[in-house]
């Protein structure tokens, strides 16, 4: 009798069991305390409100963070000792320290209205945070898990460097055409700079200056943090501050509608993409001129180098393609057309300058570049709209949009 | 075979196994049930908060402004003209309009379309500025009557726009007091602002300067017509040009064989490319009683450098030569070559050297002078802005030599009141009064700067 109900008697625990294992269904984890931080990449996804962890080197999702409803984060950073994760929730206005042992919100900081981009020290001790709308810039004290400061009157401050050493801050505003320098030990403002000289053309065409603004997106270093390089979307001109005096040492002009300045990891380069003409201008940091001007694509969000500057990667959100350039003859080498109708975001290059993380917030993947063979390879299901990628110890500096 | 008993029995076991089976699951997704049911009344009241913080935003919008800045040449920028209407290397600012992107309530952005047309016309007046000065100083030395002498004054500057690229600027100032050269008699003077009274005079009400200011060619070509200071173009330097914010001995101020005349009448013109190199040339009435304009003038012109030689620190190099009247006859020619050099050491630090030769008509020697100084910056974390100067200036002119040290400590109370501790030694020289000789004479100072 017992062989005849046989099957009946599995059939019976198999429906026990699933019963059971839906209402016990938990989250997709794992101990990240395992991995080297530095071979993981972090993926904002902005509409699911949560960060996913890719292992790069099985290049699976190990795991999701999430950061609460509505958060909608839109940058994220790991602090340098690997232990916590900073995001900004731009939906709530907080800005965000995660614990990645327990891969939870341990603070969540009330700052002003829809912050951004931030930037952080080399102590792991302050992270100056932007609020796009609100104008204001946060000084949030990790350690404490508060905003201790919070400066007023900006434009739209949307690009931030702390220099190498931690003695200043750089801030870039994109709702106007100066950039900022602040004094980290006194937390003051020390000076505004004016980037190019808008107004001469806006005698002739002031309709056009008065509809829409392209100011400047971020004040990118160079590698040794002497300078700051800052594009003004509006003059066509980067402007290189002398951080040491800060002065406005020279203005060049650049093609339309530059972007922001991204630096070579060699330190000789800095790469401007125009997003007016739909070029690239090469800058070599030591004579401070520009040295040749690429072909770009469509509307570019960023550039990324890999094999210690040998190689740069444009990312044409447009042309949902990336352009790849030998930076050694500044040619280009290689067109990866990543899909069709693709929006492709930001990037992020791994430690060990072999590959490059993309996010596309469209279809909800991560594109992989391999870059020895320039070639593709897709991780879907990270999150709804991944917005922004983040590794720690990236050989090319990390950047968000 | 089977018995139908049999058979019913099987399938009443069958059917309590999945009885069974069934109970244990459901218990089991009943508990998480219960839990997501506990769990959703936070979860909901955190929604509800998280949107009603989002209504807020709906109400913003960004609004397109044209404002007015005023750019140094450095790229430093403010909002409204800076203390003393100078930049902080006593260059003038640029008067220019930029666009800013400010956030409003969808309320606000209507009041401020209005408020747009009536500053519209508000950008069309006249920018007041200005600032007040007090200085006061102790001659010390074996041989002098020690008196405290004091000097102070009053600046009203006025700023208007008559047209796009160009500025019209005045300068009234008061001035009342003597300086310690009332007893010292010093070749190279120790009080500038004093010198401006004049001999004899203690007190002074005058237009300083009144000039009107073009720019052309794309900014490359300024002008400068009116009554006019050429101090203020030619012979600058970065750490030794104000006597109101830095050294006041005025052979630190200006080198003393530029030999300008008082302001008056005159015109400059320099050409800058907007690269490393400027040029200027300058032309003033010798006296400055406005009728000799156009003959037996001042006349002065300027070759400069930028650079950045050192670690990309910034250098100014200028050479100038200058060829002038004497202010009284306007019979005695005179001319003069100089340089003045300034770069920048450190970031805290920037050195200056000042030097000059010239020969007046009817002299047999030729007259020198030099000076040799360093300003130091943001010694203090608590006083980033304060500055030390210390410099060295000797000058030899008509057979009269005079060497001189001068140091100051420039502290910031608050943004608009600056107060100056200023010591000047008097090594050597001969006092113009009495005719002996000056040895050894300490001059300390105070000068107090009000910025409105």
């Amino acid at each position: 009798m017992l062989k005849k109900n046989i099957w009946m008697i599995v059939g019976c625990l198999s429906v026990a069991l699933f019963n059971l294992s839906t209402g016990w269904a938990g989250e997709l984890k794992v101990d990240l305390s395992a991995y080297d931080p530095k071979t993981l990449v972090f993926v904002a996804n902005k509409d699911s409100s949560d960060v996913a962890v890719i292992d790069t080197k099985s290049d699976q999702v190990i795991s999701r963070i999430a950061l609460g409803d509505f958060t909608n984060p839109h940058m994220g950073m790991l602090t340098n000792d690997g232990k916590k994760l900073l995001v900004t929730a731009t939906g709530r206005d907080r800005f965000l320290i995660v614990d990645l042992a327990s891969q939870k919100v341990e603070k969540s900081v009330r700052i002003g209205s829809s912050p951004e981009h931030f930037d952080l020290t080399g102590d792991d001790r302050f992270a100056y945070v932007g609020a796009i709308e609100g104008a204001t810039v946060s000084v949030i004290d990790i350690k404490e898990g508060k905003e201790v400061k919070r400066l007023a009157g900006f434009f739209e401050p949307h690009g931030f460097s702390v220099l190498p050493g931690d003695a200043k801050l750089y801030v870039s505003n994109i709702g106007a055409h100066e950039v900022r320098s602040i004094d980290i030990s006194s937390q003051q403002m020390v000076k505004r700079l004016a980037i190019g000289d808008v107004h001469h053309a806006a005698i002739r065409e002031p309709e056009r200056y008065m509809s829409d603004l392209k100011g400047i997106a971020n004040p990118t270093p160079t590698i040794d943090g002497k300078f700051i390089y800052a594009a003004d979307g509006d003059a066509g001109v980067v402007g290189i501050i002398n951080t040491q005096t800060d002065r406005v040492v020279k203005t060049v002009k650049v093609g339309e509608s530059p972007w922001r300045a991204y630096a070579s990891p060699d330190g000789l380069y800095m790469l401007i993409p125009n997003n007016g003409d739909e070029t690239i201008s090469v800058m070599s940091v030591k004579t401070q001129e520009v040295v040749t001007t690429l072909q770009g694509g469509s509307k570019m969000t960023g550039i990324n180098f890999t094999q210690g500057g040998k190689k740069a990667y444009a990312i044409s959100q447009g042309d949902s393609a990336v352009f790849v350039y030998d930076m050694q003859t500044f040619k280009q080498v290689n067109r990866l057309k990543i899909g069709g109708n693709l929006s492709l975001e930001t990037a992020a290059t791994t430690a060990d300058g072999t590959k490059i993380y993309v996010a596309s917030s469209t279809d909800d993947s991560v594109y992989v570049i391999d870059s020895a063979s320039d070639r593709v390879k897709r991780i879907a299901d990270v999150g709804r709209f991944p917005w922004a990628v983040t590794i720690l110890g990236a050989a090319s500096p990390n950047y968000c949009h | 075979m089977k018995t139908c008993g049999e058979s019913v029995v099987n399938w009443w076991i069958g059917v309590l196994i999945l009885f069974i089976g069934i109970v244990i699951g459901t218990f089991g997704a009943d508990a998480v049930v219960a839990e997501e049911r506990e769990e959703s009344e936070p979860v909901l009241s955190e929604r509800v908060k998280a949107i009603e913080e989002r209504l807020d935003k709906l109400d913003r919008v960004d609004v397109i402004k044209k404002v007015n800045e005023y750019v140094c040449p450095d790229g430093e920028l403010y909002d409204s003209l800076p203390a003393g209407g100078r930049c902080p290397d006593g260059s003038l600012p640029e008067d220019r309009q930029t666009f800013r992107k400010i956030p409003f309530s969808r309320r606000e952005s209507l009041s401020e379309k209005i408020s747009a047309a009536l500053e519209e016309a508000e950008s069309k007046r006249v920018t007041i500025g200005g600032s007040a000065r007090g200085i006061l100083q102790q001659p010390l030395g074996s041989r002098m009557d020690e008196k405290l002498f004091g000097t102070g004054s009053v600046d009203l500057f006025f700023l208007s726009k008559p047209m796009t690229a160009s500025i019209f600027f005045v300068d009234l100032e008061s001035i009342g007091g003597r300086g310690p050269d009332e007893v010292v008699g010093s070749l190279s003077r120790l009080n500038t602002d004093a010198e401006t009274l004049g001999a004899g005079a203690t007190d002074q009400v005058k237009v300083r300067e009144a000039w009107l200011y073009m720019r052309l060619l794309g900014d490359q070509v300024k002008v400068f017509g009116g009554k006019v200071d050429l101090t203020n173009y030619f012979d600058r330097n970065a750490v030794a040009n104000d006597e109101t914010t830095k050294f006041l001995n005025t052979a630190l101020v200006n080198n003393p064989l530029l030999k300008q005349p008082p302001n008056g009448p005159g015109a400059a013109l320099r050409y800058e490319p907007g690269k490393d190199f400027g040029m200027g040339v300058g032309v003033q009435s010798s006296n400055n009683s406005g009728a000799t304009i156009a003959e037996k003038v001042y006349a002065v012109a300027e070759l400069d450098y930028h650079t950045h030689p050192f670690s990309s620190r910034e250098g100014n190099y200028r050479l100038w030569g200058r060829s002038a009247r004497d202010g009284a006859t306007l019979e005695k020619r005179s001319w003069g070559v100089g340089i003045s050099f300034d770069q920048e050491v450190h970031p805290r630090a920037t050195a200056f050297v000042r030097a000059g030769i010239g020969k007046t008509e009817g002299e047999e020697k030729k007259a020198y002078a030099g000076s040799v100084g360093l300003e130091l910056r943001s010694l203090f974390e608590s006083a980033i802005r304060d500055r030390i100067g210390l410099a060295f200036s000797c000058q030899v002119d008509a057979g009269i030599s005079e060497n001189l040290g001068e140091g100051y400590y420039h502290h910031y109370l608050t943004d608009r009141l600056a107060v100056a501790f200023d010591l000047q030694w008097l090594f050597t020289g001969t006092n113009e009064i009495t005719g002996e000789k000056n040895r050894n004479i300490v001059i300390p100072g105070l000068r107090t700067t009000v910025n409105f």
